[in-house]
């Protein structure tokens, strides 16, 4: 039983960036959603990050998402294609899916509700107790916009830095694009980010399709049954799993309390984006 | 012992008893990829066709004064049987999901044929039997931390050939056993409601629930003693036995050196009958277990683990009216360190109480390790059982039989493994 666990634990855990994301366990119902708004424009992100648990040497220390924002004329979203891909197969029942170990779980909704930023973690109850959703004030960005360019899908790119809760990052926005939005929470530039990463290369986000969207579709907030908490309270879950993952499994899953050894079995490198 | 039983009144040297059981099962299965869905609503049917074929023999042999060794030929005395079953299923399980339900109805029709061969008594029995074991689970999240669920289950079983042997078998030095000779049916119900509270930012975690059980069988087992042998064997009367159990849990974890405290209790009351010297007796058994535990690490390389199961039993029967409980308890403490360059100390220690053994009434053993890893082998050096405790008792008691095991255990020792791993 134990080592069952372990296995199943390791296995999705390769799949987790630092803290937050994590490959599909549970069935997400996809077809229960709030529409908050209509998509006209769709933007492709690779999002690289360091792994949380590496195998063994020769496993990769990056591991790649594919991402989207999907901005309407009020709201955007930020959400993993690799996860929705992933949740569509788990919800039409297909068998032997194949999991995108990198994909990750969280949502970001910009100017939802109006000046707020709401993230939702999907991660589901088996690893993490539950779906969570948050929202806080949209992030004042302090940016600092340098002279230098470069070109990212024919687009020409001005460089800007800013720090955001405890790491340095430096963005490369594009602004022949009239939009000042960006990957995950990012944004408020004079046009969208195509690229930006922090000063460490733990995270990097680079845009690889722009799309125009002919048909709008739907910015979905899918209905779960959410717990309501601070992003504090989030990070604090965050922590608690990848510091001793095992006895949190068995914390939050009721039909594995007492059954599994709370002793430390697997260590994970807890490396949060948010450092504050 | 038992001469008049197994040698026609003469002395014997030695009793062997050979017993042999195969088995073998065909399972398959028939069922949908995917589920059929219509709105909140799924149905995944399933068809099942099963085949077990089972034999048992047993037989035992006496060897007299001069060596000579000859079988016990009494019919009673020995087993030679086939059993076979063929089992047809279709169950169709309905699934309503939504936000706050989650409920699961089946209705499986079960049918078994049933061929048995005695080739002892060159008797063959034909079964025929169809079941219908409805089962009901329902869960409602009644808010992101509480909910509550509810199951129902009806079951049918038909016993296996270990339920059936007609010829006695020897399951111990003074306990003979033989069962019917006829099958044995049960019907059991059973169901339970429960409620599971869950705060994950405050890491407190809450459970309680209560469960019954009602069975009726066709057959009650009797025991009789002659001296110190105690012969068991069924009588084909209703047996009806009833228990009823709950339990709670209670957790609390805190972030401050991840510590953990649990706590769960649980209690549980059955009432059974059986024949006792060809008397019918009643059995009210009861039991109150509390079990705990305490993890935390008081620095990052110390990892501490205290757990506590406590248990107070008692049996009441019929004509004897109430004996003595009997409480046993268990104290685990274990402690790990991880300390630099793949340097792992772990210690160990154990005391078990019985109130009921004759002797040893507290048993204590502490371990000591040190691990090393190196790539891909561990290197242990163990002290086991360094207090130097040889005996390990255990018991158990039912109201009539008691049975205490003494084990003879490996003294103090110092043990060297390597675990290699070669891929």
């Amino acid at each position: 039983m134990k080592k069952l666990l372990l296995i199943l634990i390791a296995a999705s855990c390769v799949s987790i960036i630092n803290a937050q994301y994590f490959t599909p366990p549970t069935e997400i119902p996809l077809n229960k959603f709030k529409a908050l708004d209509s998509g006209q424009l769709k933007f492709t992100y690779f999002f690289s990050y360091k792994k949380c648990y590496r195998l063994n040497e020769s496993d990769t220390a990056f591991v790649v998402d594919k991402q989207v924002l999907l901005v309407g004329k009020n709201v955007s979203k930020y959400y993993s294609q690799y996860y929705l891909d992933c949740c569509e197969r788990v919800m039409n029942k297909v068998k032997n899916i194949p999991m995108e170990s990198s994909a990750c779980s969280f949502e970001v909704f910009k100017n939802y509700p109006v000046n707020k930023v709401t993230v939702t973690e999907q991660a589901g109850s088996h690893f993490f107790g539950g779906n969570y959703i948050y929202n806080e004030d949209k992030p004042e960005f302090k940016w600092t916009i340098d002279k230098d360019t470069t070109t990212i899908l024919g687009y020409t790119c001005q460089k800007a830095i800013t720090t955001f809760r405890g790491r340095n990052y430096i963005a490369w926005f594009a602004p022949e694009i009239p939009s000042n939005n960006g990957p995950w929470k990012f944004g408020g530039l004079p046009g969208l980010i195509l690229k930006i990463s922090d000063d460490k290369h733990n995270f990097i986000f680079e845009c690889s399709g722009i799309q125009q969207l002919e048909k709008p579709e739907s910015i979905k907030l899918y209905t779960l049954n959410y717990t309501k908490l601070t992003r504090k309270e989030m990070y604090k879950i965050y922590a608690r799993f990848f510091k001793d993952p095992i006895r949190f499994f068995s914390e939050v899953n009721s039909e594995m309390r007492g059954l599994i050894d709370a002793k430390n079995m697997l260590k994970l490198n807890y490396i949060p984006i948010e450092l504050e | 012992m038992y001469t008049d039983l197994l040698n026609n009144g003469l002395n014997y040297s030695l009793l062997k008893q050979e017993t042999r059981v195969n088995n073998f099962n065909i399972n398959n299965i028939f069922r949908f990829l995917s589920a059929f869905s219509f709105d909140d609503f799924e149905v995944s049917p399933r068809f099942e066709l099963n085949g077990e074929f089972r034999n048992l023999t047993s037989q035992m042999h006496v060897q007299d004064n001069a060596g000579l060794v000859k079988a016990i030929e009494t019919d009673s005395m020995r087993n030679n049987l086939d059993w076979t079953r063929y089992n047809a299923k279709v169950t169709l399980p309905l699934r309503y999901r939504n936000s706050f339900w989650d409920i699961s109805l089946t209705l499986p029709i079960d049918y078994n044929y049933i061929v048995i061969n005695n080739r002892i008594q060159n008797d063959n029995q034909y079964l025929h039997r169809l079941y219908f074991q409805p089962g009901l689970s329902m869960l409602y999240h009644a808010t992101d931390k509480l909910d509550f669920s509810a199951s129902y289950r009806y079951n049918n079983n038909m016993g296996d050939v270990m339920t059936f042997y007609p010829g006695y078998i020897l399951s111990d030095y003074r306990s003979l056993s033989r069962k019917a000779g006829q099958i044995y049916e049960s019907q059991t119900n059973g169901g339970g409601v429960a409620v599971d509270y869950r705060d994950i930012i405050n890491l407190m975690f809450f459970s309680t629930g209560v469960s019954y059980s009602h069975s009726k069988s066709n057959l009650l087992y009797g025991q009789n003693f002659q001296g110190i042998l105690s012969v068991n064997t069924p009588v084909e009367r209703e047996n009806i036995r009833n228990g009823v159990s709950t339990f709670a849990f209670i957790t609390k974890g805190f972030d401050w050196k991840r510590l953990s405290v649990t706590l769960r209790p649980s209690y549980g009351i059955s009432f059974s009958k059986a024949l006792q010297e060809n008397e019918l007796i009643d059995f009210t058994s009861k039991g109150f277990t509390v079990q705990g535990s305490i993890t935390c690490r008081p620095i990052e390389i110390v990892n501490l683990e205290y757990n506590t199961d406590w248990n107070k039993s008692q049996t009441m029967i019929s004509n004897l009216g109430n004996t003595s409980a009997y409480t046993g308890w268990t104290n685990t403490l274990k402690l790990d360190i991880d300390l630099p360059k793949d340097f792992i100390i772990t210690a160990g220690f154990e005391h078990y109480y019985n109130s009921a053994t004759t002797t040893n009434k507290n048993l204590s053993f502490v371990d000591l390790g040190l691990t090393y890893i190196w790539n891909k082998t561990h290197i242990s050096l163990d002290w086991n059982n360094i207090l130097n405790t040889t005996n390990y008792v255990t018991y158990y008691y039912d109201g009539i039989n008691s049975f205490q095991n003494t084990y003879r255990i490996r003294p103090a020792t110092i043990m060297l493994k390597v675990n290699l791993q070669i891929k």
